[in-house]
This record gives structure tokens, sequence and C-alpha cells, in this order.
């Protein structure tokens, strides 16, 4: 038992399915207290062959307290540290990898989604803000090496998941197993569809070039001197500086610019081809 | 897709939605439409049994409440592959049923080969079963998928082949009424093995029936 537990091994004995410790992931020495016995808790989990008890904390103590100030129970980290010899009782790796204040938090989602199962619209607002950041935590610690855009991806799908799939929440069970399942799921689709996209993919130093003349295979052209550049910027005339900074750095259509400015399409042409001869006249004097 | 605009849309598409029932509740419901429909296309053959020749034969009693118990547990486990958080050990619950089905049979081929010899063990074709194998099969089949979709396609794969097994043993319940008197190894060749492979089709089946179409449908991104 980690050093700082309050109370006796015997009070942790009455949770009998728990057999050895239950840390809190970066919270090791902090003072933790049960307030009450959880042996209804685990017989009711037991009872239930259908739930999947993944955030262990919930399942075996529910009324944990922290008693220093801003607790965050890591519901991962835990549920790999406890141990059960219970049939109904098992950890998973990623069971429960969502990360909450505390019990009443997770009953605060479950009865938001089952205000959301009965048209709540409001609820289900609420109920999705809340999971954003929880569900892009856990794909983060799951897939660090993803970019930001398909962790955003990864958290669209499983929210996407959860819309489609509300009907099978049973708001007398507990709500982050049910989220946990759903989320595990689409994260190993995920993970499938990324293997094999690779599996496909060559990596290569060079890519081979399209056609024998070295000019041609040049797809962009780098900037080698972005301060050469702005100043470039500033000499143009004021019309060919706008245009070339709708066109090319805000991306705007031809018919977008042509509104902002005011001016025909044709003249917009223009000003683009003068601006941008004048520039490429301009960068190569400064090479 | 930006994350506000897609939580609008998802607010937006919000329907009230009635939670679940039970997986035992949705098979007896299943059963429910399934069983009156199968008794209704046996009928005829129904009314042509000898109850007492029926009700003396311990070995076919057992192999038809093997097939049944095989078909409602087959159907369970479905059930409750579609719920996220299900225990997945429910997965391999209609082995036991399926495992006294074999049995039974098996002890059926054993039986048949020392009363009747090798003509005992003769497989003969038998495709005049089919259209009546489908017709019984096509009415549950169709029932089950539609329930299933309502779910979470979790392991869509596993669902479509436990769904496949459940009508395929409900059929077969039905069929064995018309096919009393078949000798074992035509009930293993033809019905165990026609729910095998119906088993295997609806595995390879089951992405496309019971995958997350219906997310990719939403406006996405």
């Amino acid at each position: 038992m980690p050093s700082g537990w309050r109370g006796s091994s015997r009070h942790l004995a009455r949770c009998r399915n728990v057999s050895t410790s239950v840390g809190l992931a970066g919270h090791q020495n902090r003072v933790v207290s049960f307030r009450q016995p959880c042996r209804r808790d685990i017989d009711e989990e037991r009872l239930d062959p259908l739930v999947e008890p993944t955030s262990a904390v919930n399942v075996a103590c529910p009324e944990i307290s922290l008693d220093t100030v801003s607790p965050e129970l890591d519901f991962a980290s835990t549920a790999k540290k406890v141990t059960s010899s219970s049939r109904g009782i098992r950890q998973g790796l990623f069971a429960g990898a969502f990360m909450v204040r505390n019990v009443r938090e997770e009953q605060h989602l479950g009865s938001l989604m089952h205000a959301a199962q009965a048209g709540d619209r409001g609820a289900y607002t609420e109920l999705l803000r809340a999971l954003v950041p929880l569900v892009r935590e856990a794909v983060r610690r799951r897939f660090g090496f993803l970019q930001s855009q398909d962790v955003d991806d990864l958290v669209q799908d499983v929210l996407l998941a959860l819309h489609t799939s509300r009907a099978t929440y049973d708001p007398a069970r507990p709500f982050l197993p049910w989220l946990t399942a759903i989320a595990r799921h689409r994260m190993a689709d995920s993970a499938r569809r990324h293997f094999r996209r690779a599996a496909y993919e060559q990596r290569s130093e060079h890519s081979p070039g399209t056609f024998s003349a070295e000019d041609a295979n040049i797809s962009a052209n780098r900037y080698g001197d972005a301060e050469a550049l702005a100043r470039a910027m500033t000499k143009l005339p004021h019309g060919q500086r706008q245009a070339i900074e709708l066109m090319k750095l805000h991306e705007m259509s031809l018919k977008e610019a042509a509104a902002a400015t005011g001016t025909s399409i044709g003249a917009l042409k223009v000003s683009v081809h003068r601006g941008m001869s004048a520039l490429r006249k301009a960068l190569r004097s400064t090479d | 897709m930006d994350m506000d605009r897609l939580i609008k849309l998802l607010v937006e598409d919000l329907q009230p939605a009635r939670p679940l029932r039970s997986p035992w509740t949705r098979v007896i419901l299943w059963m429910a439409i399934g069983l009156p429909y199968v008794a209704a296309v046996v009928w005829g053959k129904l009314m042509m049994i000898e109850t007492w020749n029926i009700a003396s034969d311990i070995r076919f009693l057992i192999e038809q409440a093997a097939t049944l118990a095989t078909a409602l547990i087959a159907a369970v486990a479905a059930f409750a592959s579609v719920i996220p958080g299900f225990d997945r050990r429910l997965m391999l619950l209609p082995l036991a049923p399926l495992g006294l089905w074999l049995a039974t049979v098996g002890h059926g081929c054993v039986q048949d080969w020392l009363r009747l010899g090798g003509d005992g063990l003769t497989i003969r074709p038998d495709w005049d079963c089919l259209p009546s194998a489908t017709i019984i099969g096509i009415v549950p089949a169709i029932v089950l998928v539609i329930m299933l979709r309502r779910g979470a396609p979790l392991h869509p794969r596993w669902t479509l082949a436990l769904a496949a097994l459940a009508v395929a043993s409900l059929a077969n319940f039905g069929l064995q009424f018309a096919h009393a008197r078949d000798t074992s190894i035509m009930v293993l060749t033809w019905h165990l093995g026609a729910a095998a492979v119906l088993s295997a089709l609806g595995g390879c089946l089951g992405t496309r029936l019971l995958g997350w179409r219906h997310v990719a449908s939403l406006p996405k991104r």
C-alpha cells in the first residue's frame, strides 16, 4: 500500500475484490480517505455481466476524496495499478482513460447523457463540450505521435459514434466505461486505417523526377529571404500590393477579390501579374 | 470540420432516443416475431407430425432443445455485442448449446451407423429444402439485422456471425419438424453445415451491414 493512505488495510480489505494498492497517478504522497465501504458497488458490478468495470476507482471506492487541493484522478494509471481477483472486475490498459475530477463529475456526465436521450439539447451541448477535452486528452495519451489535426479528427469520430449510438447508453450504468468502449473502438479503427495506409506508402529520400528537365520538377519556389520579400512588397504600388495580398496571401478567388477592392476581374489579373513580376525582379536583384 | 460546428450539427440532429432494452428482453421480442413466423411456415408439416412418436424420441427432443437454445443464446450474444462496455466473454456463450447440438447429432450419426451400417452415413443432395429454409430464415434475419443496427457496431463481424448462427439455428429448429426422419449425417451436413456457412458469410458481411456507415453519412468535415 502506498504511503499516505489513511484507512487501514482492514478497511481496504472490506473492498474485498480489490486486492492490492490503489494508486493515484502523480499524487502518490497525497492523503486520501475512504468515506464508506464499497461492498455494495462491487457486488452490483459483479452481478452485471455487461458492464466492463473500467474506471477501477469508481468501481471500487466511489467516495474517494483528496484532502489536498486540485486533485485529479488519473483513471488510466489508477486502473493499471488496481489488481483484482474478482471474476467481475477486470482492468484494461486503456480502460477508464478519461480524467475526471471525481465520481460526481462522472455522474453529472451520465445525467447529461440521460437528458440528451430525452432530447434535451442544452444538456447535450454541455455534455459534448465537456467531453471534447476528455476525449482529446485520452487520444493524445494513446496516440502521442498524431498531429493536432489528426487528434481532432479522431475526437470528432468519437463524438459522432457517441451521437449515433446514444440509444445504447443505459442510465442505470456508469457513463465513462460506456464512453471508453466507444472511444477505444474508434481509436482502434483509426489505428488500423493508419497502418493500412502506411503499408502502402514508401518512404523515399528524394522524390522521383517527373520530367527530364530539372526546372520542370520544382513544384514550389521557396523564399530565400522573407525580409527581402516583405521589403519588396512595401515598394509595390498600392493596387498591386493589395491584389497580391488578397489573392496570394488571403487566397481569395478573383471574384471575391474584385468584390473586396471594387475593381474589375480583368484589372485585378493585370495588377497581380505586374505585382508578381515586380516582386520577382526585386528579389532577383537582392540575390 | 470545426469542433464547435460539429457540436452544433450534432445538437441540431438530436432526437429523443429511447435506451435499448436489455439483450434478453430484445431476444424475447425477436423470438416473439420469429417463432410464430417459423411455426406458420412449417404449419403443414407440424400438423403431420405424430406427436407420440416425437415425444418418445428423446434424442430428437434434446436436439431440438439444443437448436433452439443455440438460436436464443447466439441472439443474446449478438444483442449484447452492440452495447458498448459489454463483457466479451458473452460472445463465447453460444458455444455451449452449439456443442450440445453437435454432440446430439454426432451421437445420432453413430447410432445410425450401428443400425444401418454404411447406408446410415450416406450423404445425399437435398436441394429441395433450400427454398423452404430460405423462406423460414428470411424474416427472422431481416428483423434481427434491423434490431442490431440500433446498437453500436463495435464488433460488426462477430455480431453478424452470431446473428447468422441464431437465424440458421431458428430455421433449423423449424425445418427439423419436416425432416424428423432424416439420418443424422444429413442433419450434420445440411443443417449444421448451413449454419456454419451462414455464420462465416455473416462474418464476412459484418462491416457492410453493421459498419459505422451512419456516422459517415452525417455532415462531417
